[in-house]
């Protein structure tokens, strides 16, 4: 496992980092019990608009379409969950995968102040 | 022909000038045209880099007129940077380039260059300028200093390591997704970083933002 952080101008807000954390914990027990990976890679990039951690590995995959949309009545872990905690943040989760193909779920979250510009593609 | 008296503080004398460029036919006209120049003498030329930094340990001139661009071996830049510091800046170099990038002007001054003159001037702004920087002042051609001026007034903030890094994968050519498999990123996060790369770039298209970083220099 590699964490690959780039520093941020400020520290974090305290909900933020916990969440965070969480979501990262609930990544890596997937990546653990479900992807059969030898190699998963945290990687939190700070920008001054938002935070975005991604969670990275080179196992089984899956195919992101047959996912559960909704994260009502599930457990602590999963990828319901953990798009949960993103929403509660006022982010959004996405997963990418392919079978066979590894995975990455990643979580993006608005920092405040938000600025106007919000980076194009 | 006509143009500004030396300045009062120059150098008693004509202004001892040595030429350097690789082009055999751009040294001949310049050294005719300099002979013709009241207050300079031509005491030498160079053809390269190092001969011209030799040359100018050697002869110890008021001005070398430098082209950046000088074929194979040490450039223009290299050679600056090694006169202003052997003569502990009493050489003065005075570019002479067809070139009028960031990335060329930047580099130049940085290595010591008295004045960042292009090849369009006219002869007597060449002159004004030989004498100008015998007594250390520059002068820059005003496409120059337009240039100079607009980096100033919008100065773009530096890239971060990882940017650099997906910028140099982005000029060998890989795709979004082949970035992100190699960094081990989702391609969310590689779309982000190239928001960021353009807006710093000034650029909207991935072939914008190569060619940028060519010019600028930005890539290992």
């Amino acid at each position: 496992m590699t964490v690959d952080g780039t520093p941020g101008p400020h520290p974090l807000p305290e909900r933020v980092q916990s969440e965070l954390l969480r979501i990262a914990q609930g990544a890596l027990a997937n990546v653990r019990e479900h992807s059969g990976a030898t190699r998963a890679a945290l990687t939190l990039t700070c920008l001054d608009d938002q935070v975005r951690l991604d969670i990275a590995d080179n196992g089984r995959g899956l195919d992101p379409a047959a996912l559960p949309a909704r994260a009502d009545g599930v457990r602590g872990h999963g990828l319901p969950a953990i798009r949960a905690r993103a929403a509660r943040l006022g982010g959004t989760l996405t997963v990418e995968s392919a079978p066979g193909d590894g995975t990455v779920v990643s979580a993006a979250v608005p920092l405040p102040p938000i600025p106007a510009e919000v980076p194009a593609p | 022909m006509t143009h500004s008296a030396p300045a009062p503080d120059a150098a008693p004398g004509p202004v001892r000038l040595v030429l350097c460029d690789d082009h055999a036919v751009v040294r001949a006209g310049l050294r005719a045209l300099l002979g013709s120049a009241e207050g300079i003498e031509v005491v030498g030329e160079a053809a390269g880099g190092e001969e011209v930094v030799a040359l100018a340990a050697r002869l110890r001139p008021d001005v070398v007129l430098m082209d950046l661009q000088l074929g194979t071996g040490m450039d223009g830049v290299e050679a600056t940077r090694r006169i202003t510091a052997d003569s502990g800046g009493s050489v003065h170099v005075l570019v002479l380039t067809t070139y009028d990038t960031d990335a060329d002007i930047t580099r130049a001054v940085e290595a010591g260059a008295t004045g960042y003159l292009l090849k369009a001037e006219r002869p007597d702004e060449l002159f004004t300028a030989v004498h100008s920087a015998a007594a250390g002042r520059t002068t820059l051609s005003e496409p120059v200093a337009h240039r100079v001026m607009a980096r100033m007034r919008s100065p773009r903030p530096g890239l971060t390591a990882r940017e650099r890094d997906i910028l140099g994968q982005l000029a060998r050519g890989l795709t979004n997704r082949d970035i992100a498999k190699a960094l081990f990123l989702s391609e969310a996060t590689v779309k982000t970083h190239l928001g960021r790369i353009y807006d710093k770039l000034g650029v909207d298209t991935r072939a914008g933002a190569v060619a940028v970083a060519k010019e600028q220099r930005l890539l290992p």
